[in-house]
């Protein structure tokens, strides 16, 4: 194949994910209100995340992007409005269903700071299989394997203190995506890396994504990262204002 | 006359024929026209005049023959000073985009220029898009990784100079509002 | 000396949100509790031959007094080390704080000073109630003249003293605090605790067993007829109890960071999982918190050797022994509950210190009990077999010090006899497994903190 063809704009239109069936959401979010206190951060803002889809969800510092991540991943409970995974409203749920549900079926991922420093990388990684009870041999396997597709295999035996970010962050993902979940839910991913480090980052992170058909809802500031996805939703002032 | 610096570039690691040049050339540079034979071979007879190349062999195949070219001494040197010599920093400001973003935030009315720049954005976006597609394949090579990171730092440096300037004229009505 | 000036201080170091205010009132509380048990010392110290008589026999007997102020004086020594470790209680909105102080420009030194302060004016605070509250017990417990007194309630205390005794203590919490700060360090970005890994391993257990055997030795000599003054027999009694509550410090870090190790390539549960890497990675985090618990336990299984030794030397119908060792033992479970206090502290500061992790933790779903469970494991793991050392270790010396044999006047032959001692086995089972329920229970009520440290705003704020 001709590379300049590839790369020529007019072919650009090959979002996968063209169909806005609702059926075909994985997640969706009706009216979501939330305040901090007196300060609203979420008034009323709703969304559909397709399968397989890797959102971006842009927006200026306090637009209340973050707080609308927190909400659809059952962090938060939206004082209003409704959070839908498949047929179960998580928006509902009890602290440790959701818990379980953000343990299982989600994986989330945060700037920096989310590795326990005393775990080595590996049983970082395999904590989330532990906690589910798998053997501790087994759940190290697999972490092993995760380690090795984000290119940190290297790294096993290795403290997250004595690592770089950018290699701390590919841990980090290894980690949120060992449990095999249907959503990742990424805040900033490359917010405290160096330009490279974070073009690596999710560079990897959307090849395994694709690779796995795991939903990313992906939060950013930055339109270069948000270029990454298939679609990106624009918050501001805690309402979806628009789409591209 | 950066086409043929590029050539002496190429022929810096090995002599090649013109078809090769032409072929590698565009390979590095698949986001800009692809450069026509002729300009080629006339770049080449140019460098040849000034004692940069010269032909160090001619192959012959089933086709026609092919002059292989190599970079001389005065070549290698033209090529050193060429690497070394900053570039004049490009102000686009006769940019299309820039002149007519301007235009619209200051000759339209408020909504016609909001909605033109926000189908601006959108239509940025989704080149940036598309490059971000390209250098996330398995298969990209480090050059098309570059020439995509280039196009995404431009299009992202278009994308921040027209949010900025959003938010500038929305301020600026709030003055005038007050 | 140069920095802010002492008003400035006193004024930074008095702003301060709800954590803050509760880390104030724990140094205000400790502070009263030790004013009110260095005047009690003051009282018995100062007991004239107008005085009395009082019903408690270490009291009546003038000769028993000194022991009684000693013991008084080193129950003080856990409470300044509960205080001192309060200023280490990083709570978030102090440590923010801080971190501003130094962006605008504060030294390293200013900030410490800005936390000792604070820990000072809290202990005046402490000092002025607690010297109030001892003065409304004293007058509240004086009984009607004539009959004996239980306390000594009727002794006046010097003035000298009033005023002496809260300075000695702000001296004593300042200095503990500056100690508890040494590795902390205060940057414009942040506080964090810096913490080394490699724990002595073999000097200690030299120590430890060193000053058992020294005990021994001396005890031998003692029983062989020894014709040192009893000032070197003292002396050398002091040094080896040193010896062995030094080793006994020194090693439980190397005894937390073994358990770790111990633990760590085997265990199935992510929450023991944690904690031994968390005992590897900071064993001086898990042995500061069980200084005070540990030698504790040394003086408890010490006390129960003596105990056991006295009790079967003399004539069981004899109360004195016994009521002397009740209340030897009521000081020391008071010793205890303060020490386990500071296990308290030191817990919910490992927790509140790692909030950004901890909460980042619960938001991808891993479940708070496990956490829990993890910092109760962290703390206990290596406090339990550390206690039973202790214990163990404490009666084993005081065996070797006082012979396990005696020789007693046996009733039906009439003549002396030679018997064992027992080791007290039973009452050092209950009184270990009183320990670590303390600990147990106090541990827990640190992880109230857990809640609010794993909340999600504290991974959106910088850290």
């Amino acid at each position: 194949m001709n590379e300049s063809q590839t790369l020529a704009p007019h072919h650009s239109d090959q979002t996968p994910h063209e169909s806005s069936n609702p059926n075909d959401a994985v997640l969706s979010a009706r009216g979501l209100v939330y305040s901090f206190g007196r300060t609203p951060a979420l008034r009323g803002a709703s969304m559909n995340l397709e399968r397989g889809e890797i959102l971006a969800v842009t927006g200026p510092s306090g637009s209340g992007k973050s707080t609308l991540m927190l909400c659809l991943a059952g962090i938060l409970q939206p004082d209003a409005g409704e959070v839908a995974f498949g047929s179960r409203v998580i928006s509902e749920e009890s602290e440790s269903a959701r818990s379980q549900l953000r343990r299982k079926e989600f994986g989330v991922l945060f700037q920096f700071g989310q590795l326990v420093p005393e775990l080595t990388a590996i049983e970082n990684v395999a904590l989330p299989l532990m906690l589910d009870g798998v053997k501790r041999a087994s759940a190290r396997t697999a972490a092993a394997t995760w380690l090795e597709r984000f290119g940190v295999g290297d790294l096993a035996e290795v403290r997250p203190t004595e690592m770089s970010g950018g290699q701390g962050q590919r841990v980090a993902t290894a980690r949120a995506l060992v449990a095999e979940p249907k959503i990742l839910f990424a805040d900033e991913p490359t917010g405290a890396l160096d330009a490279l480090s974070g073009e690596q980052v999710m560079t990897q992170l959307v090849r395994v994504a694709r690779d796995s058909g795991t939903s990313v809802v992906l939060i950013t500031h930055d339109a270069r990262i948000a270029a990454y996805g298939d679609r990106e939703l624009i918050v501001r002032d805690g309402l979806i204002e628009g789409e591209s | 006359m950066s086409t043929g610096h590029v050539l002496l570039g190429l022929l810096a690691t090995d002599a090649r024929h013109g078809y090769d040049l032409k072929r590698s050339h565009d390979e590095l540079f698949p986001s800009s026209r692809p450069v026509a034979f002729g300009q080629i071979y006339a770049t080449l007879a140019r460098l040849q005049k000034k004692g940069h190349v010269e032909a160090v062999d001619v192959e012959k195949t089933d086709g026609p023959e092919r002059t292989i070219y190599g970079l001389t001494q005065d070549g290698r040197d033209e090529l050193a000073q060429w690497l070394e010599s900053v570039e004049e920093p490009a102000p686009f400001v006769s940019n299309p985009l820039a002149l007519k973003a301007t235009m619209a935030l200051l000759a339209a009315d408020a909504d016609v220029a909001a909605s033109y720049l926000s189908r601006q954005r959108t239509a940025h976006v989704k080149r940036m898009r598309h490059y971000t597609a390209v250098k996330t394949k398995a298969d990209a090579s480090l050059s098309d990784v570059l020439a995509a990171d280039f196009v995404l730092a431009h299009l992202d440096a278009d994308l921040r100079w027209l949010e900025t300037a959003i938010d500038r004229i929305a301020s600026l009505e709030q003055e005038v509002a007050r | 000396m140069s920095g802010p000036s002492i008003e400035t201080t006193i004024r930074l170091a008095a702003t301060g949100g709800k954590s803050d205010r509760l880390r104030i009132l724990l140094t205000v509380i400790g502070a009263t509790v030790a004013t009110i048990i260095l005047l009690a010392a003051v009282a018995v110290l100062f007991i004239g031959p107008a005085n009395g008589p009082y019903s408690l026999d270490v009291l009546d007997q003038p000769g028993l007094r000194p022991g009684v102020v000693t013991a008084l004086g080193l129950l003080s020594v856990p409470v300044l080390l509960f205080v001192g470790l309060c200023s280490r209680l990083g709570a978030p909105a102090r440590d923010r704080r801080l971190a501003a102080i130094r962006m605008a420009g504060a030294t390293p030194r200013d900030a410490v000073r800005i936390v000792a302060a604070e820990t000072s004016l809290a202990t005046v605070i402490g000092g002025v109630a607690g010297t109030a509250v001892f003065f409304v017990l004293k007058a509240a417990l004086g009984a009607e003249p004539g009959s004996a007194l239980l306390l000594p309630t009727d002794v006046s205390i010097p003035i000298v003293a009033i005023i002496g005794v809260p300075l000695v203590l702000v001296a004593g919490t300042t200095g503990a605090s500056l100690l508890a700060m040494r590795k902390v360090v205060v940057s414009p970005f942040g506080v964090t605790r810096s913490m080394s890994t490699k724990p002595p391993r073999v000097a200690p257990a030299i120590l430890f067993v060193g000053g058992s055997l020294g005990l021994a030795v001396l005890g031998a000599s003692i029983r062989g007829g020894s014709e040192a003054s009893d000032l070197v027999l003292g002396a050398a009694g002091a040094i080896g109890f040193l010896a062995m509550a030094g080793g006994l410090i020194a090693g439980s870090a190397s005894i937390a960071s073994g358990t770790g190790r111990l633990l760590a390539n085997r265990v199935q549960s992510p929450a023991l999982l944690i904690a031994a890497r968390r005992l590897i990675a900071a064993p001086y985090t898990a042995s500061r918190a069980t200084t005070a618990v540990l030698l504790a336990a040394l003086i408890g299984g010490m006390t129960q050797g003596l105990r056991s030794n006295f009790l079967t030397a003399t004539d069981s119908d004899d109360a004195f022994y016994r009521t002397s060792f009740d209340l030897v033992e009521g000081v020391l479970l008071v010793a205890i509950v303060i020490a386990a206090a500071s296990l308290l502290v030191t817990t919910a500061e490992a927790v509140v210190s790692r909030r950004r992790t901890l909460a980042s933790l619960v938001a991808g779903g891993v479940p708070r009990s496990v956490l829990r469970r993890a910092t109760m494991a962290e703390t206990l793991v290596p406090l339990v077999p550390t206690m039973v050392l202790a214990l163990i270790g404490g009666s084993v010396a005081i065996r070797g010090l006082t012979g396990s044999q005696v020789e007693i006047w046996d009733s039906i032959a009439e003549g002396p006899t030679v018997v064992d001692v027992p080791i007290p086995w039973a009452r050092l089972a209950t009184l270990g497994a009183g320990m670590i329920g303390v600990c147990m229970a106090l541990t827990a009520l640190s992880l109230l903190f857990m809640r609010r440290a794993t909340d999600i705003s504290e991974i959106r704020a910088a850290a």
